[in-house]
């Protein structure tokens, strides 16, 4: 007798449907998976044997083949207990197959036939959405994941027996109604604060400018600044997470099977800080079978690199195409994968090896040309990445005693949510939603500047010895802060603050 | 070609033999030549010689070498200027060790009024605005530039007196066929299109750091005056100021923050006497008797300048909070409660006439 079940597998972040055949004939007793899976599919045998048996049913012995199809894509991972299991029991008539017809079944199956998490449970609900499935059955643990899409009934099972039950009509299993709601608020309560933060003024700012127009940030400053407690602080203050965001953001998550259990989306954005020594793979992703690196994790969110220039030579340089094009595109053997990484890049660098160039109370002890050396690390190309740069002073005790409350991050957070509904209003119909992503015409379209903003930058230009590269960074960030004050037109206060965070350019530090 | 200058250039170069009794020698020999030609007997008869002295002057190693210092000379386009040439310094004659030769790129006069100017090599960005600043001005009153250019103040007198077009001359502690630092090369052209760069080390000479603390004799020999600009505590400048003193020249100093490291060594020489210098009327007033050399009052185009700009009261508070010391933009902002976004504007227009300067770090002082 012959079963059909569906299920789905994975592409990157995206899913797609497999359908598991399987085909129960009279022969010697022999159990066969065709159809490319990996390892963990052809041990799924002993586990779907087992499973069978201890929840009370027989493992028919007879010739039994499943067929994975599409058969020439390869399949990976242990989602496919479940409905390679179901499809033997509706084969050997246990249940009714037409039962499995307008749903999908995914899941881990443990020897005792109960269930156990898989990843990539999101994607591939929302695969089995869009091609029109009603129903989809996962394990307990992921339930709540799935249960974010909205327009499918998601049903957690327990165990193998119960799903049997649910099909014979004994026993029918509920679905899970989706418990996703809007959240704003909620997730920002036990992060930290910038209220936290005492003095540092011009960094919060820049920061908060940073945030609102999505631009990548490097603060230089010695140890002990508060360079790392900034950029900490920084998720806090970005925009609200929209519905579509958290989902694709937890799509990146639910595929490198970070999605902690139980848990439904990630509702708050990712802030990754991986340490220097990583590898430039790593970072931005790949493996035999390419898992979405740190740059992707901090899809919508913050990538903070601290000691910038203790990062290998490598891994910034493989930094420069996916910070430039927002996804990384991944070629190995077993296939080539996209995945999105429209992060904010903050990162943190001391002025010199030992960190004291420039501190005023502690003595530097490196020589002029290590000075030099040390942020020549940093690759032009790298840094024209980085739209705004600034230097993090020592704090003094006064203002560490200061009783003086800082502004606190919800404030912060309000402008830059003001900045960003101007923002996506402004690029509704271009594809991007913030200024950093604009491109050569853009700028020219949205940054015009009026004859007094362009005397002053061209005038800026020749007497501060600005590069060509730094003009369309200095337009963009000042088209942003005059989105944070809500300006419809850039005037020559934006420009000058805008002109005021490009240090790197100013060769102060060469 | 000079024709005494194989031996001039031999008898400058032998190693052994301290340069105050080299002095001597010629004083008794009247040439080098006679030195060259001179036996053993001869040489000890002078009593100022000792047995290694002797044998060195008679040892054929020096001997050989000459004709291959002497192509590379000619190779680097140096002239060298011997203790009697016309060209070499009348003050630097005076001092109890002057060099035997000189070798210059660019030109040496005999009578020139020049003004020391030494610090620190980590010289903060006082040190050398102040530096570049009162070097300039120097320089305008016809005063020549001295210095060794190395990093920091250095570097930054020799800018100032560059900057005006005004004379210069760097003594290196190496062959003048080295360039350093490195990052000087540029600047080395130009003080020999505009003074002169000299060294008593032949072609080849590494920068050995015991040629340094030598070298500086030359500095101060060589001018009327010394000014440090910064100094640390034991600062290669105070060997220069103790130098200058020694050889009778006048020591300035430009007094600093009690607390910054880099001021240390010059307060020290405010307080063991040395003129304090706030502009450079004060080296001025020290030098008017040396008013034939051509010396000019400084003419006061800075005042001139700022006075002609437009300033808001924005700008002008900014101003006067900078002038009582260099503040981060932060502290700023405290003081004068000015929003982030508009104190940066003030700040670029400040900086941008020219009356404020951003040091790394994201500091600001006043530009003077």
């Amino acid at each position: 007798m012959l079963s059909k079940v569906n299920t789905c597998g994975l592409l990157g972040i995206d899913g797609y449907m497999v359908s598991v055949e399987t085909d129960i004939s009279k022969g010697l007793p022999a159990f066969e998976i065709v159809g490319l899976g990996d390892a963990a599919v052809k041990e799924a045998k002993e586990r779907i044997r087992a499973a069978i048996r201890n929840s009370g049913f027989e493992f028919p012995s007879r010739r039994i083949t499943i067929n994975l199809a599409p058969a020439d894509l390869k399949k990976e991972g242990t989602s496919y207990d479940l409905p390679m299991a179901a499809g033997i029991l509706a084969a050997s008539g246990i249940f009714p197959c037409d039962a499995l017809s307008n749903c999908v079944l995914l899941g881990e199956l443990s020897l005792d036939g109960t269930l156990r998490p898989v990843y990539g449970v999101l994607p591939k609900t929302i695969t089995a959405r869009e091609k029109g499935f009603d129903t989809i059955f996962t394990p307990y643990e992921n339930a709540k994941e799935a249960a974010v899409v909205k327009g499918i009934k998601v049903i957690p099972v327990p165990g193998l027996s119960d799903l049997v039950k649910h099909f014979r009509g004994e026993n029918i299993l509920l679905p899970l109604e989706s418990s996703w709601s809007s959240h704003s608020g909620e997730e920002h309560k036990n992060e930290p604060d910038f209220a936290d933060v005492k003095g540092q003024g011009h960094v919060k700012r820049a920061l908060e400018v940073a945030a609102a127009g999505g631009h990548n940030l490097l603060m230089i400053g010695s140890p002990g600044s508060g360079k790392t407690m900034l950029a900490r602080r920084m998720p806090s203050i970005l925009p609200d997470l929209s519905f579509e965001e958290a989902l694709e953001i937890t799509k990146i998550y639910s595929v490198a099977g970070l999605l902690p259990p139980d848990s439904a989306l990630v509702t708050k954005r990712p802030f990754r800080a991986p340490h220097h020594t990583i590898s430039p793979v790593s970072l931005v992703g790949g493996g035999r079978i390419p898992k979405p690196g740190e740059v992707s994790l901090a899809h919508l969110g913050v990538l903070f690199l601290d000691e910038l220039p203790e990062f290998g030579k490598n891994a910034l340089e493989v930094l420069r195409q996916p910070l430039e094009d927002g996804f990384v595109h991944i070629s190995r053997i077993n296939g080539s994968f996209t995945y999105p990484c429209n992060t904010t890049l903050i990162a943190a660098a001391n002025p010199c090896r030992c960190g004291f160039y420039l501190d005023e109370t502690r003595e530097c002890t490196c020589t002029l040309q290590e000075v030099k050396a040390y942020l020549g690390r940093l690759s032009g190309p790298l840094l024209d990445r980085i739209d705004i740069q600034v230097d993090v002073p020592t704090l003094n005790y006064s203002d560490l005693e200061s009783e003086e409350p800082a502004e606190p991050s919800c404030i912060i957070r309000e402008r830059v949510n003001k900045a960003r509904n101007i923002q996506r209003n402004r690029f509704s119909q271009t594809g991007i939603y913030c200024n950093a992503q604009m491109t050569s015409p853009m700028v020219r379209k949205y940054c015009r500047l009026g004859k007094e903003e362009s005397d002053l930058l061209r005038e800026a230009f020749s007497s501060l010895g600005l590069t060509a590269r730094s003009h369309n960074k200095i337009l963009k960030v000042a088209r942003t802060i005059a989105d944070l004050e809500g300006a419809e037109n850039i005037n020559s206060v934006h420009i000058s603050e805008a002109i005021q965070y490009r240090i790197l350019d100013r060769n102060l530090y060469k | 070609m000079n024709p005494g200058l194989k031996e001039w250039i031999w008898f400058a170069n032998l190693k052994g033999i301290t340069t105050r009794k080299k002095v001597e020698l010629l004083r008794i020999f009247n040439d080098p030549a006679e030195i060259y030609r001179a036996d053993a007997i001869e040489l000890a008869r002078t009593g100022i010689l000792n047995r290694d002295n002797i044998t060195s002057i008679l040892s054929s190693e020096y001997r050989d070498t000459v004709d291959g210092t002497i192509e590379e000379i000619y190779k680097n386009h140096m002239d060298v200027v011997t203790l009697t040439s016309s060209n070499y310094p009348e003050l630097l004659k005076n001092i109890c060790d002057p060099p035997v030769c000189l070798y210059v790129k660019g030109k040496l006069r005999a009578d020139e009024l020049s003004v020391a100017v030494v610090g620190s090599r980590r010289a903060s960005g006082y040190g050398i605005t102040v530096a570049k600043k009162i070097s300039g001005e120097l320089a305008l009153c016809n005063i020549c530039i001295v210095s060794g250019m190395a990093r920091g103040i250095d570097t930054a007198a020799h800018m100032g007196a560059l900057s005006v077009k005004g004379r210069t001359i760097a003594v290196l502690g190496c062959g003048l066929d080295r360039v350093y630092p490195p990052e000087n090369k540029k600047m080395m052209e130009q003080i020999i299109e505009y003074g002169a760069v000299i060294s008593e080390y032949p072609p080849g000479a590494e920068p050995a750091p015991h040629h340094f603390p030598v070298r500086n004799r030359i500095v101060s020999g060589m001018s009327v005056g010394v000014l440090v600009v910064e100094a640390g505590e034991r600062s290669g400048s105070l060997i220069t100021a103790q130098l200058a003193l020694e050889q009778g020249r006048d020591v300035y100093a430009l007094p600093g923050n009690v607390i910054s490291v880099n001021s240390k060594g010059t307060n020290k020489l405010i307080q063991d006497g040395a003129k304090l210098v706030t502009s450079v009327q004060d080296i001025l007033d020290e030098l008017h008797w040396y008013e034939c050399f051509g010396m000019k009052s400084v003419l006061d185009f800075e005042s001139e300048r700022k006075s002609k700009l437009n300033i808001d009261t924005d700008e002008k508070s900014v101003i006067e909070l900078l002038s009582l010391e260099s503040l981060h933009i932060d502290e700023i902002q405290k003081k004068l409660s000015i929003s982030m976004p508009l104190l940066h504007s003030i700040l670029l227009s400040l900086e941008m006439k020219g009356l404020i300067k951003r040091e790394p770090g994201g500091r600001y002082s006043i530009q003077i």
